[in-house]
């Protein structure tokens, strides 16, 4: 039998399918324009929105630009096909680690509009060009409408293509860069923006126009009382996606400037990759406010500083087991267990490293997870958020890589982030958004942050929470009992001032259950005794049995059926109020 | 400034330019306070501008650090949008967007810019009123037919627009009960037939109905009109042209005064002289104008217009004007350096390197 090969042909609609469901947020599509001016030795990328009305577009950056030829060569079949990223790992300007894999950068715009320009000072060649690019069509509309064109012509292509012209200009001594400008903005998208309904600078400020700074923005949206950006607006939603992905530095607010501050930044391992990450010289404005990561690190419902927190001198060591189908690595890391000024709120900070072969090829990471004892404002801070040479893939996913255990509200109140150095390049799905899950580089990562969280974090989380809990209660209960011994005196005239329960490490057999001791003007409970033991009842009742009990005993005392009813209803009111 | 005055801290002065990338008009008023810059030193509060260059247009909005205040367009082209059948009964932002969301991406392109343009019209009107607009068109007021008139349709528009509420930065609405505009124009030695024929009716019927026009018109010793838009085509202008603003300004319900009506000489690059000419009028609400004639009898008057003559950079007027411009130029070039844009050359040695290149100044 002869081998009859023929070759697969992909339908028309393919390409403009691919690229519709490629990114899946307005800031995961622009993020691929400053990842390009990154890889491009940019100084800064400049992008404009045009806020409120999102009629204009425009990204600029300082790089090296790129020459008319490579962009012809790049338009005629050469997108998905960049040179930039190779096995050597080659970096950039200043020592960056180079971003970009398939050179799907300018494909990303296709999200936000159907045409845009472009103008490149290419400062290698010194020329200069100025192009505009019309996509393939994008929408199923746009590709069913060309396809039915097609058929009634009877010619249907298998691929169908964008258009684009050109146009060389001078070059300018001095300019280098690209810039992308457009007016022909979506429909989705910029109804998508438009929306801001729920501002939070609106709702935080009551200021309808742009944010005056980031820090303005972050304390828009750092705050209990919005609990997500989900509640915020699409334009906000954009702003902090844009500043989580992009390689920046943290947000470094001091206490005395009065700008936001994150503890992150004293863990030494932290300031020491925040210095590299400055040392790239790379910063991006969005609407003239210039980002950063926006990680604001504790950030609970009482907005504890970053400021009151101290910590150790040195971290101590912990270890715990990684477990990865048959292999078992035993991991040491470093934990800061931090305390706060003042108050019993405590945090914790896990720091790992990671350096070793899987499946042939290196993967290197390191990374921190933070835990603090309530919920994590906003929720979007929530689980654990893998970076590749200092972008972020994805945002921060609560699920922590599918953690397969149930850990209750556990998960909201843990922050990491993971620095991948090397590897898994090639678990990298095309929208750098996500990761495949069956490549042996991820499965490895997820049973690292598996195992860490299984075996030292979570356990410790889980005792620790109940000595909180009963903490918690005891105070509470104390409390109470203050107020009720209290509200006894005044309803007694001081004839009983208190109510105590006596365990039976006291008194090991009483004869009565309860008794009114008129020299300490006490009513004393036996837990020792059977009939006390039944109407205490489970031992959380115990407080509230007790004061029932008291309320009775006070009212007995008194001469009239009359008197005896006022104080008994009225210490019940005391009791439930 | 008596023009900040009123307002009392309540919200920003409103200013809207044409200005172009060097921005001096913007920061001459931020230099005498009267544009507020906010708590990070980088916000002018207040104005608002249309640029139509795509590259120009970004740096300006960063030069001013407000994203909201910058308008990608043509003044007149947007100010001006006329309907299409479609787009006729669409007449809010909502049922635009309603539509182009039943309609999706399949919408033919015609209609969809038809109704992107609207919709830019309809936006571009939600950022009015304003105290202060300064349109320097560095063009003629009348243009070439059959664009004759859009300049003054867009001012005409423009004075409608003055009246509606504006909203502050928290919402709440406000509304102008007075403002100034400032128009600069391009006046030729040759004046076009159209603009001629025009100001020439202008004058015509303002000496048959208004006996005081007449006189103050014959005191001055014309008697053909046509001779004096050939003779003396800048006096012609100035004195006629005002009539037309007033016009607008009584059709609108506004009574106005002017205040200052200016002019300077211009060499264009082909060595063409020509004048620049500029109105500045204060604009203040009427049930009826009252102003009308004082306004058009007002501008036969040669003696109430100012020659802006050249100045040299040597001359006490010109030190100080130079030193003025310096401080205006610094506090751009601090904006700019900021935001990592080009700064402006000092200003003296611009003005000598293109005296060295022949550049006429």
């Amino acid at each position: 039998m002869t081998e009859n090969w023929k070759p697969v042909q992909l339908a028309a609609k393919v390409l403009g399918h691919i690229s519709q469901g490629m990114y899946r947020t307005p800031a995961g599509a622009v993020k691929e324009l400053i990842s390009n001016a990154y890889d491009a030795g940019a100084s800064y990328a400049k992008i404009h929105t045009g806020f409120p009305r999102f009629d204009f577009f425009s990204c600029e950056d300082d790089g090296e630009g790129i020459s008319s030829k490579r962009f012809i060569e790049l338009m005629s079949g050469g997108i998905g096909d960049s040179d930039k990223q190779r096995a050597d790992h080659s970096t950039g300007k200043n020592g960056r680690p180079l971003i970009g894999r398939l050179g799907v950068g300018l494909l990303s715009l296709a999200q936000i509009c159907p045409r845009f320009s472009i103008l490149s000072f290419h400062e290698k060649t010194k020329t200069a060009f100025e192009a505009e690019i019309k996509f393939p069509p994008y929408s199923r509309q746009e590709i069913d409408k060309i396809i039915a064109d097609q058929k009634r012509g009877g010619n249907l292509h298998p691929i169908m293509h964008g258009e684009y012209k050109t146009k060389d200009l001078p070059y300018l001594p001095g300019r280098k860069g690209i810039t992308v400008t457009t007016s022909s903005l979506r429909e989705s998208f910029r109804k998508t923006m438009k929306n801001l309904e729920h501002f939070a600078n609106v709702k935080h400020f009551n200021n309808y126009e742009s944010y005056p700074s980031f820090e303005h923005f972050l304390e828009a949206i750092v705050n209990p009382s919005l609990r997500s950006l989900y509640f915020a607006s699409p334009y906000d939603q954009f702003l902090f996606g844009l500043a989580l992905t992009a390689p920046l530095p943290y947000v470094d607010g001091t206490e005395a400037d009065g700008s936001p501050e994150t503890l992150l930044l004293r863990i030494p391992q932290i300031a020491k990759l925040q210095k590299q990450i400055k040392s790239y010289g790379f910063r991006v404005e969005v609407d003239n406010i210039e980002l950063r990561r926006p990680v604001i690190l504790p950030s609970n419902g009482d907005r504890t500083p970053a400021a009151a927190c101290i910590l150790p001198v040195k971290p101590s060591l912990d270890r715990f087991t990684l477990t990865d189908g048959t292999t078992k690595n035993d991991i040491e890391i470093q934990r800061y267990d931090i305390k706060v000024k003042g108050s019993d709120v405590t945090f914790k900070l896990f720091w790992f490293d990671y350096d070793q072969k899987v499946n042939g090829f290196p993967l290197k990471f390191k990374g921190y997870i933070f835990l603090q004892t309530g919920r994590l404002f906003p929720k979007e801070y929530q689980g654990i958020l893998v970076r590749l040479r200092n972008v972020a893939i994805g945002q921060y996913d609560v699920n922590v890589m599918t953690y397969p255990m149930a850990e209750g509200p556990r998960f909201s109140m843990l922050s990491a982030e993971v620095f991948v150095d090397d590897g898994l390049d090639d678990a990298l799905k095309v929208d750098r958004d996500g990761f495949n899950t069956l490549d042996p580089q991820y499965i490895r990562l997820q049973a690292f942050v598996h195992s860490i969280l299984h075996e030292l974090i979570f356990p410790e989380s889980w005792f620790e929470e109940k000595k909180r809990n009963l903490k918690r209660r005891q105070n509470k209960e104390t409390s109470v009992s203050r107020e009720f011994d209290s509200a006894l005196r005044n309803a007694t005239d001081e004839t009983i001032k208190a109510v105590q329960i006596i365990p039976k490490t006291e008194h090991r057999t009483a004869d009565v259950a309860v008794e009114v001791d008129k020299r300490t003007r006490t009513v004393k409970i036996y837990e020792s005794n059977p009939a006390a033991k039944s109407m205490l009842g489970r031992r959380r009742f115990h407080g509230l049995a007790s004061r029932v009990i008291a309320a009775f005993e006070a009212a007995n005392l008194e001469r009239t059926p009359e008197r005896r009813r006022e104080v008994f209803y009225r210490l019940i009111g005391d009791i439930f109020k | 400034m008596e023009l900040t005055e009123h307002l009392d801290g309540q919200r920003p002065f409103r200013y809207f330019t044409l200005c172009g990338r060097p921005m001096i008009d913007v920061y001459m008023l931020v230099k005498e306070k009267v544009l507020r810059v906010d708590d990070t030193g980088r916000r002018i509060l207040g104005v608002a501008f249309c640029e139509l260059d795509k590259e120009v247009f970004p740096e300006m909005i960063e030069l001013i650090g407000v994203e909201e205040s910058g308008f990608r367009a043509k003044l007149e082209e947007i100010i001006l949008f006329s309907d299409i059948p479609e787009t006729q009964p669409l007449d809010t932002m909502a049922a635009l967007e309603g539509y182009l969301e039943g309609e999706g991406e399949g919408l033919n392109a015609t209609l969809r810019e038809a109704i992107e343009n609207k919709r830019r019209h309809l936006l571009f009107r939600s950022l009015f009123p304003f105290d202060f607009l300064n349109l320097d068109f560095c063009d003629r007021y009348y243009g070439i037919p059959p664009d004759v008139l859009q300049v003054n349709m867009a001012i005409e528009r423009l004075l409608e627009w003055q009246r509606q509420p504006g909203k502050k930065s928290n919402g709440a609405p406000f509304s102008i009960g007075r403002f100034v505009l400032a128009i600069t124009c391009r006046v030729e030695n040759k004046l076009t037939s159209a603009t001629s024929t025009r100001l020439a009716n202008f004058v015509g019927e303002n000496v048959h109905t208004h006996a005081e026009y007449k006189a103050a018109l014959q005191l001055r010793g014309i008697n053909n009109v046509t001779k004096w838009s050939v003779e003396e085509p800048l006096d012609f202008f100035m004195s006629t042209w005002p009539k037309e603003i007033a016009r607008l300004a009584l059709m609108k319900q506004w009574d106005i005064k002017v205040h200052d009506h200016a002019f300077y000489d211009r060499v264009s690059d082909s060595g063409e002289a020509y004048h620049m000419v500029c109105l500045v009028v204060e604009f203040t609400q009427a049930p009826i104008c009252s102003t009308y004639l004082a306004a058009a009898t007002q501008s036969l008057d040669q003696s109430g217009r100012t020659e802006i003559r050249k100045i040299e950079p040597t001359d006490t007027d010109g030190k100080r004007l130079l030193a003025d411009l310096r401080q205006i130029v610094n506090l751009r070039n601090k904006q700019a350096k900021r935001a990592g844009r080009e700064e402006l050359p000092e200003p003296l040695s611009e003005i000598n390197r293109l005296k060295g290149e022949g550049v006429p100044i």
